[in-house]
C-alpha cells in the first residue's frame, strides 16, 4: 500500500515536472477510482491536485504568464517534500505539504485565470462525478472530493450518467403514487 | 394530512431552476420536512459560498415562511438513522472493506421517514433510491463498474426490511404535478413545449431521470 502510495505521489511530481498534462488527467482518474472504492481522502486530494495541475498547466495563457515559472516551482518543492515525507512513514507532514501545493494552486489560479470559480472547486465536482459514476452516492462522492452538493449535482446533470441506469418506474406511475398520498 | 420527507438533492433541484414556489403549493396538500442535516446542506454550507448563497437563500425563505419544515431526529431514530447508514454501507464489499454508499444527511432522511410516519421520500440522487427500491440492480450497476464487488445478502435483507414501503418520487414528478394542475401557467403556458422544458430543467440540475422516461412521458400529451 505504502510503496504504491509513494509510486502514485511520484508520478504525480514526474508528470507536472515534464508537462505531461494527459498523463496527469489519467493519474487523476485513476486516483479517485482508487480513493472511491476505500473512501480515502488523502488519495482522492492527490486525485485532486493532479486534475487542477493538468488543467493549469495545459492553458496557454497560464503557463505564459511570467508568474508561473515561480509558481511551478513552488508547486513542485511541496509535492516534492510530500514524497520525502510519505517516504519516512510521516503521513501527517505528507498531507501538509500537498495542501501547502493545493494553497499554491489556489493562489496562482486567483492571480492569472479567467474564471472566478476556481480550477480547484471545478476539479472537486468533476472527479465528484466521476465517484457518482463509479456507484458512490451523491453525498459520499461529494464529501470525498469537499465538493458542494449544488456543484455536484449541476455537474452530474450535464452528463449521460443518468440516461445510462436502468429504467424503474417512470414518470407517470411515481406521480399516481404522489398524487394518493396528497389525496389521503 | 400526510408528511412527505426530503433529500438535499432534490430542494437544491427544486430552488436551482426556481420551482421552489411548486413546494410552497404542494405544502397546502401535505406537510413538506426535512432532517437537520439536509437544512445543514441545503442552507448552512452553502450560504457561505457566493455562488451557491441565492439557492440557499431561497430554502432558507421556505424554512422562515413554514411551509418546509426542518425536523430534528428523535433520539430513537437518530440511533434509526446511524442503524441504516451502518448496514447500508455493509451490503457491499470490495477487497475485505465494506464499500461506503451513504452518508449521514441520507440517513437522516430516511430515519425522519419512519419518525413522521410517512412513506414518501423525494429524493434527485440515484443511490438511495435505488437502495430502496432495488437493491440487487444497485449491485449489477456497481458490477458493471467495479471488478471484484461482493455483496453481503444478510445485511441486504436486514436493509430492505428497514426500507420497505417507502415509495420515492424525483423533482421531475413533482413538475410533472404542478403541471397537470396547472401550477406553473403563471410562468408557463400549458403546453408539451413548457413540460419539456420544465422537466429538463430539473434534469440538468442533477435529477436522476433519464431522457427516454421524460420522453415515455411527454408521449401521453
Amino acid at each position: 500500500m505504502l510503496k504504491k502510495l509513494i509510486q502514485e505521489s511520484e508520478s504525480l511530481r514526474q508528470l507536472f515536472k515534464r508537462n505531461k498534462h494527459f498523463k496527469l488527467k489519467d493519474l487523476s482518474r485513476q486516483l479517485i477510482e482508487e480513493a472511491a472504492l476505500s473512501d480515502d481522502r488523502l488519495k482522492a486530494l492527490m486525485a485532486l491536485i493532479a486534475y487542477s495541475l493538468y488543467k493549469l498547466s495545459s492553458k496557454g495563457h497560464i503557463t505564459k504568464n511570467p508568474k508561473w515559472d515561480f509558481a511551478k516551482k513552488e508547486i513542485l518543492q511541496h509535492l516534492d517534500k510530500a514524497v520525502q515525507e510519505l517516504k519516512s512513514k510521516d503521513f501527517r507532514e505528507f498531507e501538509s505539504q500537498l495542501r501547502l501545493a493545493v494553497e499554491s494552486i489556489s493562489r496562482i489560479d486567483s492571480e492569472i485565470s479567467n474564471y472566478a470559480h476556481s480550477t480547484f472547486e471545478k476539479a472537486r465536482a468533476k472527479l465528484a462525478s466521476n465517484a457518482y459514476a463509479l456507484g458512490l452516492s451523491l453525498g459520499q462522492a461529494a464529501a470525498l472530493t469537499g465538493a458542494d452538493k449544488k456543484d455536484l449535482l449541476n455537474y452530474i446533470g450535464f452528463t449521460r450518467m443518468h440516461d445510462e441506469a436502468g429504467v424503474g418506474l417512470g414518470i407517470k406511475e411515481r406521480l399516481k403514487n404522489l398524487e394518493e398520498v396528497l389525496s389521503a | 394530512m400526510n408528511s412527505i420527507v426530503f433529500d438535499s438533492s432534490s430542494i437544491i433541484s427544486i430552488s436551482e431552476k426556481c420551482f421552489i414556489k411548486v413546494l410552497e403549493k404542494l405544502s397546502q396538500k401535505a406537510e413538506l420536512a426535512i432532517p437537520k442535516k439536509v437544512e445543514f446542506e441545503s442552507i448552512t454550507r452553502p450560504s457561505h459560498i457566493k455562488a451557491f448563497e441565492l439557492n440557499a437563500l431561497r430554502i432558507q425563505t421556505a424554512l422562515s415562511q413554514g411551509w418546509i419544515k426542518s425536523i430534528q431526529l428523535e433520539p430513537e431514530f437518530l440511533q434509526l438513522s446511524l442503524r441504516v447508514k451502518e448496514t447500508a454501507n455493509s451490503c457491499f464489499f470490495i477487497n475485505n472493506r465494506p464499500f461506503v454508499l451513504i452518508q449521514d444527511g441520507e440517513a437522516e432522511t430516511l430515519a425522519l421517514l419512519r419518525q413522521l410516519g410517512a412513506s414518501t421520500l423525494v429524493i434527485d440522487e440515484r443511490n438511495t433510491r435505488m437502495l430502496i427500491e432495488d437493491i440487487q440492480g444497485l449491485h449489477s450497476y456497481l458490477q458493471a463498474r467495479i471488478a471484484g464487488i461482493m455483496k453481503n445478502e444478510q445485511k441486504i435483507a436486514e436493509l430492505k426490511k428497514m426500507l420497505s414501503g417507502i415509495k420515492v418520487c424525483r423533482s421531475s414528478e413533482l413538475i410533472a404535478w404542478a403541471f397537470e394542475k396547472g401550477i406553473l401557467e403563471s410562468e408557463l403556458q400549458k403546453n408539451k413545449e413548457s413540460l419539456e422544458a420544465a422537466l429538463y430543467a430539473v434534469k440538468y440540475s442533477g435529477c436522476a431521470v433519464s431522457e427516454r422516461e421524460i420522453n415515455d412521458y411527454l408521449g401521453n400529451f
